[in-house]
């Protein structure tokens, strides 16, 4: 926010760089979560990883979205995802099987998923068309931050009245997530007897 | 000077209450509208949810008796509460959808925004609740049926069953791209613990793990097909987004993102490309829930895509050039669909995954009504928005036929599994010296499956193949290629249906059991002979109503009109702000 | 002044940047699935799809002016959480019965 009201030249190419640092971050954290042989550094990297989207986040000037990212998404589901590999670490996948016959075909797909989408989202520019505001396709930050509602107030007023339905069946999903997670996850003492049968 | 005062205290006050005023009237605006009525169905089965939790823990209460019945009213009044909404028409054999021109006025509810709209009550959309709820009823028959269900975890699983049947209602409704994420999550992530239910059974983990690894890749697809679908009209608004649509002039970008979505529904139908999870989960599953699964979320599924396809057609967007070639796509899908389920499940030694792959290939058929819905729409105007109705309804006619053979089925493999603890092949040889009645009851639904005359699938099979007849007559001779091909199935499906029916009839039975009869509850006779007697009742009911395939129609909502291109100056919250200082 | 001085590139990011990186994540997220054994290394491929659909909704909404592809994003977050406890509740579940999290070595159903 500070960076996006900041307009001489200088915070200019402090805040590019800085833009660049967190772009790179996240797509090398993100190649480390594919090539990383330890599924521990990839959970690793999959924590810098989504941090740096956090950071992209506030680029774009979606500050709430940033904080949830990072306490949510890296501070729970991250977090997480860690646990899993922690508990599974006796797994032998991890010590004695590496995924190498696969990595070729991993890298096929990549890239015949991302040919495409570079085609379709960054070589054309999908949203060039749409957007009467910038003629020419670039679109700074300056100007997003300019365009953009307030953001949190602006969330909340929306979460609250246009997809507050959306909002209440989320809650109901948790619900949902919670007990069926405990159910599977929680100890077994009531399967060394006899269960009770139904009918 | 008071006044100022007055005025200034008013304003701040209006400002601390501000979103709570909103909110109120985003609420007081649906009730206002009677709106929250229609939405009334979905609301019992969320207070259900809670109170088969509460007791659950009450000691009191506790008992399997106390669950079953509060999700047994909890599942039988919103599907009263929808058909006398309904107007008390019988299901969608009679065309009379007058009264239903006052829901799609009401459509939209909880929202201020034009496009914002979240869910839709239509005709479409209640048959599809009724179905889910209906095929939620027959769940409970079977859950009750089945031996192996803990009775110690009966509420952990209605609670489940109860969250899958109300994420099907809600994308039944849902128009709104977000909604339908987010009921697509909500019914997935029930089934998963559902398929995963007897946590020490290893065949159920392994189902439910690539269940879930396959529901959590595709909905990770269908998700970047959405963003790229927001992208590129600025809404999520289905209807809005088929119109918008028609004024992008990027093919590649638009099928990219149509087909990414479709990997999304494809998996909650299991058609081709995305049907590898279903084999596993529907065997690994206990019986019921795999009984739910190839029925209701399969249902729930093509609810939603026909309604996409309906959409994103070239009738919505009012324009001659067509967005993707829907008819080429979805029949060839159904195509594909139909060969792959009938060739593998021939081979297949389990019942359950016989069944399964009989699933996968009846989804095939459906895709035929897929495709002339996809048809109509491509034709657009009145003559297209009729072929639509009949697409659409022969495919919900269809899945009424489904629903009740393949639980009779299920029913029949439970009561089988029941005495024997086996679901393979062998186990059902001989069963007509064990018990005859049950061994003519599975082979009723074994030929209805088939689609042999005196049953209600061969009505059901009809009515598809004169929807396809019609689209191929209105120009689209690859409709009767894809007909071709499913009479082709069909004639290969005899195969393994008739295999199991050798079985139970002419094969001897292994010589320790093959005398002793089999003992079929009272709820496996209602469940099994109930299906099998409704399959031979409803053919002859329903052959009444096979002429007019026309009348019989089930509309979904009228497009939006005059949506123009989005108006970025225009932000939502500008807009609400001054709708909220005028209230 | 300065921006224009380094190596002559126009430093201003555009939205474009933002779908680069969307894509670029995204098609890693797909590598991941298709090369990893691990189901929760397949879990951390989904993680990096959803997120790249997260800055494709944040960045078309920035770009719009609209607040739906932020209300998205939290939407995303939400279910992202509850499909990790719920994949992860069966992925533990798998690693008590079978000792292994590898998705190629559970194979009682076949056909």
């Amino acid at each position: 926010m500070l960076l996006a009201e900041a307009n001489t030249p200088v915070t200019d190419w402090i805040y590019t760089l800085v833009f660049m640092a967190v772009f790179v971050t996240t797509l090398m954290a993100g190649l480390w979560v594919v090539i990383a042989r330890d599924v521990i550094r990839a959970g690793v990297s999959l924590f810098i990883c989504l941090s740096g989207v956090a950071g992209i986040y506030f680029f774009l000037n979606a500050q709430f979205l940033a904080v949830v990212q990072i306490m949510v998404y890296v501070g729970g589901t991250t977090v997480l995802i860690l646990f899993g590999v922690m508990l599974t670490n006796r797994a032998p996948v991890l010590t004695s099987r590496r995924a190498t016959d696969r990595t070729l075909a991993g890298w096929l797909a990549t890239v015949i998923v991302a040919a495409p989408l570079f085609v379709i989202l960054v070589g054309r520019d999908l949203m060039e068309k749409k957007d009467v505001k910038t003629a020419n396709g670039w679109f700074t930050m300056k100007e997003a931050a300019a365009q953009a509602p307030i953001n949190t107030v602006a969330l909340g007023d929306a979460l609250l009245t246009s997809y507050i339905l959306p909002f209440e069946i989320a809650s109901l999903v948790l619900l949902v997530a919670l007990v069926g997670s405990a159910y599977l996850a929680r100890r077994r003492e009531d399967e060394s007897g006899i269960e009770g049968r139904l009918s | 000077m008071l006044l100022e005062a007055a005025e200034t205290a008013t304003n701040a006050l209006q400002g601390v209450v501000g979103l709570p005023q909103e909110s109120y009237r985003a609420l007081a605006g649906i009730i206002g509208n009677d709106t929250l009525s229609y939405f009334a169905p979905e609301l019992v089965i969320c207070v259900a949810m809670l109170l088969v939790l509460l007791v659950d823990v009450s000691d009191k209460l506790r008992s399997p008796r106390n669950l079953m019945l509060v999700a047994l009213v909890a599942l039988a009044a919103p599907a009263l509460m929808i058909l006398g909404k309904w107007g008390g028409e019988a299901l969608f054999f009679y065309p009379a959808w007058g009264n239903l021109a006052q829901y799609s006025n009401l459509e939209g509810h909880i929202s201020l925004q034009p496009d914002s709209h979240m869910l839709v009550f239509d005709g479409f959309a209640n048959f599809f609740k009724v179905f889910v709820l209906a095929s939620g009823l027959i769940t409970l028959g079977m859950i009750h049926l089945d031996k192996g269900t803990p009775r110690r975890s009966l509420g952990e699983m209605l609670t489940l069953l109860l969250g899958s049947v109300l994420g099907m209602m809600l994308l039944a409704s849902a128009t709104n791209l977000l909604m339908i994420y987010l009921s697509i999550e909500f019914m997935s992530l029930a089934s998963f613990i559902l398929v995963a239910f007897k946590r020490r059974d290893r065949k159920g983990t392994e189902g439910a793990l690539k269940y879930m690894l396959f529901g959590a890749v595709s909905s990770g697809v269908m998700i970047y097909g959405i963003s790229l679908l927001y992208g590129m009209a600025g809404t999520l608004d289905i209807a809005l987004i088929g119109q918008r649509l028609a004024q992008v002039n990027d093919p590649l970008a638009i099928a990219m993102a149509l087909m990414m979505v479709t990997v999304g529904f494809g998996y909650k139908m299991s058609i081709a490309p995305m049907h590898f999870w279903a084999p596993d989960a529907y065997e690994g599953a206990p019986t019921p829930v795999t009984a739910f699964l190839s029925v209701a979320s399969k249902a729930a599924g093509f609810a939603v895509f026909i309604r996409f396809i309906d959409a994103m057609s070239a009738q919505s967007t009012g324009n001659a050039l067509p967005i993707i070639n829907w008819v080429s796509f979805v029949a060839v899908i159904g195509a594909v669909t139909m060969t792959v389920g009938n060739l593998t499940a021939i081979w297949q030694p389990n019942v359950k995954r016989m069944l399964a792959y009989s699933s996968i290939a009846h989804a095939g058929y459906l895709m035929i009504g897929a495709a002339v819905v996809a048809a109509g729409g491509e034709i657009g105007g009145e003559a297209g928005a009729r072929i639509a109705d009949v697409g659409g309804s022969a495919t919900a006619f269809y899945l009424v036929a489904y629903c009740l053979m393949n639980f009779g089925a299920f029913a029949v493999v439970q009561v089988v599994a029941n005495e024997t603890g086996r679901d393979d092949m062998n186990a059902f040889d001989g069963l007509f010296k064990r018990n005859p009645t049950l061994a003519v009851v599975m082979a009723i639904l074994l030929l209805s499956l088939l689609g042999i005359p005196p049953t209600f699938g061969f009505i059901g099979k009809a009515r598809l193949f004169m929807a396809g007849l019609e689209a191929a007559q209105a120009g689209y001779p690859i409709m009767t290629v894809l007909l071709v091909i499913a009479a082709v199935n069909t004639t290969v499906s005899c195969y393994y249906y008739f295999r199991l029916i050798r079985g139970m009839f002419i094969t001897p039975g292994e010589a320790a059991t093959a005398n002793r009869p089999l003992i079929v509850s009272n709820t496996g006779w209602l469940m099994a002979g109930g299906s099998a007697v409704l399959t031979l009742a409803l053919f002859v009911a329903g052959s009444f109503f096979i002429g007019p395939a026309d009348e019989a129609r089930l509309k979904r909502r009228p497009h939006l009109e005059g949506a123009a291109m989005p108006q970025h100056d225009q932000g939502h919250v500008e807009v609400k702000r001054g709708d909220g200082s005028k209230g | 002044m300065i921006a224009m001085q380094v190596g002559g590139l126009n430093l201003e990011v555009s939205t474009n940047a933002f779908l680069l990186l969307s894509v670029l994540l995204f098609s890693l997220g797909v590598g991941a699935i298709v090369a990893r054994r691990n189901a929760v290394a397949i879990l951390m491929g989904v993680e990096l799809m959803l997120n790249a659909s997260a800055i494709n909704f944040v960045s078309f909404g920035a770009r719009g002016g609209s607040i739906d592809g932020q209300i998205f994003g939290v939407f995303i977050i939400i279910l992202a959480a509850a499909e990790a406890a719920v994949g992860l509740a069966i992925v533990l579940n798998l690693f008590a019965l079978f000792k292994t999290i590898d998705v190629d070595q559970p194979n009682l159903l076949k056909g």
